[in-house]
């Protein structure tokens, strides 16, 4: 069975992985280009959210918060220390991983809806701190003139990111980088931990499983994730200010990761795909635009509780884990 | 050699003693049965010695080193664990993949190895395959392996419940009533598996279990629990002609319907 459709998967990977790479060229208004740059961030966004929400089972309500300390990390460090976006990348992701991991410490003793609320909380104080810490983040006024990554030559290829198609390639590396990474932690020891806390944390407990350690760790990746997408975009769009990284975008992303799909890979990435284009397309209807976005997300969440992945996998896979033998 | 040992042991829920003054012994190698009346303080008992409780008194020691007080999760890797009462299991998870969680404990690939599938890690994941296809022929859950843990029959997540607890390669499991809600074949089969596991195995077994009948066939020694005191401890006859034991279970005035 999976060794004839093996041929048929390898076949749709590089038919993906053409048209990925052939979108500039289809799509080269500035706009179009935009939306798919948006859609890379969010990917990265809601694939480091599923790791603690969908593989861990730990809800987290305050992850536009690290997505927003990334940003003016990284958009702080190059303006005031004139360093390249090569280096306060790295820096943000690394600031906000610590600062990731002292919350997820104190924060991840709580479960279920206290989780969630406190999480919240978090996110309104981080805003909070942007809006008041003026002489740092510049209050409501928000950063602006954040540079583009500085030219460089890597193996004698001369790059330079300036135009949005190449902020997309960009773009893609991140997000193929991000997949490779998650997938190699979800399938190994760390993963297998991770989705014991989830299912049953007395159990996972009972045989040997540090499930505090893996609730932390899980924490402090996607927050370190976040983070280093807080920093691409505030590289791309070269002006930052706290209404981005409010508590409706935390909730934003927590939908995309419900609406795509929890516990894989592509569902998170199918849901911050079509959720950022679905709004745009749906500019076209004027006033009732909101209107159907939020019935169109009703709709899909009662039809497709597994998310679009979820359901498209069991639709391809009809004989997949979900029946029993014997 | 004693595997576990407590001293004292005592657990205080506000005014309510569920376990008072509980000295024990688990003998490496052996079959040891908790029994008592429901609300004894087994269960408390099983959770002192697991971690899941601290004790309000009192000391527990597991191959003499003490472990009072300890988290969970350190009490099993030094190879005491335990299953649950009630059905305890990863329900949306497949068999298999609920008993590699299993082996957690054993795993140790590095963070670098596993980002870029290195060879301890690919070494690693070889000869766990290999054990838990093994443990699956062991304990009958071979032919379920694909099939999620919440579809498979409640016998089979008993079995799994213990597939689990192996993979850890404990040196004491302790089950807490494993043939709960089991039909007379899969008991039998429950009391062959507890037999093979400390036969092959030589894991010691600590056993709480109300069926008199399976109880007495396997233990090498019960002890007797009763409004968290312990009441007896000997052999399987001792036991069963023991007259206080006799009074805790059936009130007084049958010790000589018991004895006649």
């Amino acid at each position: 069975m999976t060794v004839k459709r093996k041929p048929y998967i390898l076949l749709c990977i590089i038919a993906v992985l053409a048209a990925l790479l052939g979108i500039p060229r289809l799509f080269s208004m500035d706009y179009y280009l935009h939306i798919f740059v948006m859609s890379e961030i969010y990917a990265v966004l809601a694939l480091s959210l599923s790791l603690l929400v969908g593989f861990t089972g730990q809800v987290s309500m305050g992850h536009a918060a690290f997505y927003g300390m990334g940003a003016y990390a990284s958009a702080i460090l190059s303006l005031r220390l004139g360093l390249s976006f090569w280096v306060t990348f790295w820096m943000a992701g690394l600031l906000v991983g610590t600062v990731a991991y002292l919350i997820g410490r104190l924060v991840l003793r709580l479960r279920g809806h206290v989780l969630a609320i406190t999480t919240a909380f978090f996110c309104v104080l981080v805003t909070v701190v942007m809006n008041n810490w003026i002489p740092v983040t510049n209050g409501p006024m928000g950063i602006t003139g954040v540079p583009s990554p500085s030219p460089f030559s890597l193996f004698g290829v001369h790059a330079v990111i300036e135009t949005r198609a190449q902020y997309y390639y960009l773009g893609l590396l991140f997000v193929a980088c991000v997949v490779y990474f998650l997938w190699r932690i979800e399938s190994s020891r760390i993963g297998d931990a991770m989705i014991a806390v989830r299912e049953n944390e007395e159990l996972a407990k009972s045989i040997g499983i540090d499930t505090m350690k893996s609730k932390v760790l899980a924490f402090t990746i996607s927050g370190a994730l976040a983070g280093l997408a807080g920093a691409f975009y505030a590289h791309y769009i070269h002006f930052i200010s706290p209404v981005t990284f409010t508590i409706n975008e935390s909730i934003n992303i927590l939908v995309m990761v419900i609406f795509g799909g929890m516990s894989t890979l592509f569902g998170p990435i199918l849901g911050a795909v079509c959720l950022t284009i679905l709004p745009e397309f749906l500019r076209m209807a004027g006033e009732l635009r909101l209107v159907i976005y939020g019935i169109a997300l009703i709709v899909f969440i009662i039809w497709m509780p597994m998310g679009i992945w979820g359901t498209i996998q069991r639709i391809l896979l009809p004989k997949g884990p979900e029946k029993t033998q014997g | 050699m004693s595997m576990l040992r407590s001293e004292n042991v005592s657990m205080y829920f506000g005014g309510l003693k569920a376990v008072e003054n509980v000295s024990l012994e688990v003998r490496e190698g052996e079959i040891l049965s908790l029994i008592g009346p429901n609300g004894a303080g087994k269960t408390t008992f099983f959770n002192l010695a697991s971690g899941f409780l601290t004790p309000t008194k009192g000391h527990v020691y597991f191959s003499d080193k003490e472990v009072t007080g300890l988290p969970p999760h350190v009490i099993a890797s030094m190879g005491l664990v335990r299953t649950f009462q009630k059905t305890n299991i990863f329900a949306e998870v497949s068999v298999e993949e609920s008993v590699r969680i299993g082996f957690n404990l054993h795993r140790r690939a590095s963070l670098g190895s596993i980002l870029t599938g290195g060879r301890a890690t690919r070494d690693e994941d070889g000869r766990i395959a290999g054990v838990l296809e093994e443990l699956l022929a062991f304990t009958g859950l071979a032919d379920w392996r694909k099939a999620l843990v919440k579809n498979i029959p409640y016998g089979k997540q008993r079995m799994l419940s213990i597939a689990i607890a192996l993979a850890t390669g404990p040196k004491l499991l302790m089950l807490d009533e494993p043939a709960t809600g089991l039909n007379p074949v899969e008991t039998k089969e429950l009391i062959d598996i507890i037999l093979r596991i400390r036969g092959d195995r030589g894991i010691t077994i600590l056993l709480i279990e109300h069926n008199m009948r399976l109880v007495v066939s396997i233990s090498d020694r019960m002890a007797v629990l009763s409004y968290g005191e312990k009441l007896a401890e000997g052999k399987p006859d001792e036991i069963s002609r023991n007259p206080a034991v006799i009074e805790a279970y059936l009130g007084k005035g049958f010790q000589n319907v018991s004895q006649g």
